[in-house]
């Protein structure tokens, strides 16, 4: 990638799950477009090595380590925040929780923990947020999902399930934040080569059994994923709201 | 609205059905801002001249061609004479698109359905046929349908209308998966209501009984689109940007499709 021209000076940003994969991608994309970004997820060391990534193409980042599943944390990020730069244009709920585990298998802590993370956490981050962005009369929130949101595999029923909750929770958001100028829009790719999906394409004859499944021939890289994101935060997307694109390589035509 | 992006479709060639007004128009607008070749097609040979007028403003490339894209030849005519003007072509954008009458299906002979189709899903198909192979050997294209949220749900247009988009949707889905093999992505944008030349219509009538205020209020954003904002959705599709996209309908409808819409409901 790396052309991207979307704009955004003087506006920013917050990714969760902002150290690796797909969010580390979308960090750096936002950033390389102007944004000032808050690298945010557990891991300091990741999210330190991001920021100092952003820094060195001449970027302003702000990496803060924040464990979604504790409120008082979210409050925190969003604190230190405003506290920095002042404002929240564009938060990206990245950050996700899977175990690979059948139905008949999965521990009941395993369930809670993927939905406190990839559900629950965002709607409290993201109304943490929308104050600050009502009062700013507008703001733009994008939730990555899956394409698991739409279709079974198996293994990822709390995963696939809760992205497909995460899906309608989109659509509410959008729903009630609408008056307010506030776009909510999901991005949902296919199995994308990060760490946090390793187990499925690390063995070759699984992940070439997936790639044929593609109608594109292969699955994606990080940076397949932030041109969708880029371009639900710009002002290209002014009319769509509550909507999930699917960046998918065609998985979902059949 | 000014210039969003900036030089996205440099050195491509782009192909524009339905161009003479309202979205196709913004469309070729925009591309042409972007540093596409443009070859725009039109029934309407009027519309499709100040089309290509305001595109030479941008300081654009036009070729333009009369086109009735239910008309199998005179739709690979068009693809013919883009191939051997620029010598290849990077994006086609399946624009061109007819409402059909308000019939009540009592008086349906089938004509109607017949037209329509032939317009709004055979024209794409035509072109499709007749780029495909180019693209395919290239390895490399981008195809954008204009459908409708009539094509996800009722309310939204005619019956034929809303079928005939429907069948879009679902061909965008099917072309996408037997040219992905090639490179070749194919997606389609849902437009709500939008103010265009197909649906003035709509807004002269909403005017007649005062009640232009109404006007997109079906959407959560309480307002209609405008046709530049559909255009800035099929760039992004058409764009690099996408180039792991392929099979999607994505509505531009300002929330219209996400939820019910009950009037009266209040928080």
């Amino acid at each position: 990638m790396g052309n991207v021209t979307f704009n955004f000076e003087g506006k920013v940003a917050i990714v969760t799950g902002g150290g690796r994969g797909i969010g580390r991608a979308i960090a750096l994309g936002l950033a390389g477009s102007g944004a000032q970004v808050v690298v945010t997820a557990r891991t300091q060391s990741e999210i330190e090595q991001v920021a100092k990534e952003i820094e060195e193409k001449g970027g302003k980042v702000l990496p803060i380590v924040t464990d979604l599943t504790v409120p008082a944390q979210l409050e925190e990020l969003v604190r230190e925040t405003i506290k920095v730069f002042g404002r929240i244009d564009i938060l990206v709920n990245n950050a996700a929780r899977s175990f690979l585990r059948s139905l008949l298998e999965l521990r009941e802590d395993g369930w809670d923990k993927v939905f406190n993370t990839n559900v629950k956490a965002v709607w409290l981050l993201s109304r943490l947020v929308a104050k600050y962005m009502i009062e700013q009369k507008g703001g733009r929130i994008i939730n990555i999902t899956t394409v698991g949101a739409e279709k079974a595999e198996l293994g990822m029923a709390a995963y696939g399930s809760s992205k497909a909750a995460l899906k309608m929770l989109t659509r509410c958001m959008a729903r009630e934040w609408a008056p307010f100028g506030i776009l909510v829009n999901a991005v949902g790719p296919t199995l994308t080569r990060t760490d946090f999906s390793r187990p499925l394409w690390s063995n070759p004859e699984l992940a070439k059994h997936v790639a044929s499944a593609i109608p594109l021939g292969r699955i994606a890289e990080p940076e397949d994923i932030v041109g969708a994101v880029l371009f639900l935060a710009s002002d290209a997307a002014s009319f769509i709201t509550g909507q999930t694109i699917y960046v998918d390589g065609g998985s979902l035509t059949t | 609205m000014g210039k969003i992006y900036c030089g996205r479709l440099e050195g491509k060639v782009a192909v524009i059905t339905g161009a003479a007004d309202g979205i196709g128009r913004a469309t070729a607008i925009i591309f042409a801002q972007e540093g596409a070749k443009l070859a725009i097609a039109d029934v309407n040979e009027t519309g499709l001249a100040e089309t290509a007028r305001l595109v030479r403003e941008e300081g654009g490339e036009v070729i333009c061609r009369r086109t009735d894209v239910s008309v199998e030849e005179e739709v690979k005519a068009l693809i013919d004479e883009a191939l051997s003007h620029y010598s290849c072509i990077d994006i086609l954008v399946n624009n061109a698109g007819i409402t059909g009458n308000l019939n009540s299906l009592d008086q349906e002979d089938g004509s109607d359905w017949q037209r329509v189709y032939g317009v709004n899903v055979l024209g794409a198909v035509y072109a499709i046929k007749h780029v495909a192979p180019h693209m395919q050997a290239r390895k490399k294209g981008a195809i954008v349908n204009t459908a409708s949220v009539a094509g996800i749900r009722a309310g939204a247009g005619t019956n034929a209308y809303s079928a005939s988009k429907a069948a879009l949707i679902n061909f965008t889905m099917t072309a996408a998966c037997d040219l992905g093999g090639f490179n070749v992505r194919v997606n389609a944008v849902c437009p709500g209501l939008i103010k265009t030349g197909m649906t003035r219509p709509i807004f002269e009538l909403a005017k007649e009984k005062g009640k232009e205020d109404k006007l997109g209020s079906r959407c959560e954003l309480r307002r209609y689109g405008l046709p530049e904002e559909v255009a800035r959705a099929i760039l992004f599709l058409a764009s690099d940007d996408a180039s792991y996209i392929t099979g999607q309908a994505l509505p531009v409808d300002g929330g219209n499709t996400a939820s019910l819409n009950m009037p009266g409901m209040k928080f």
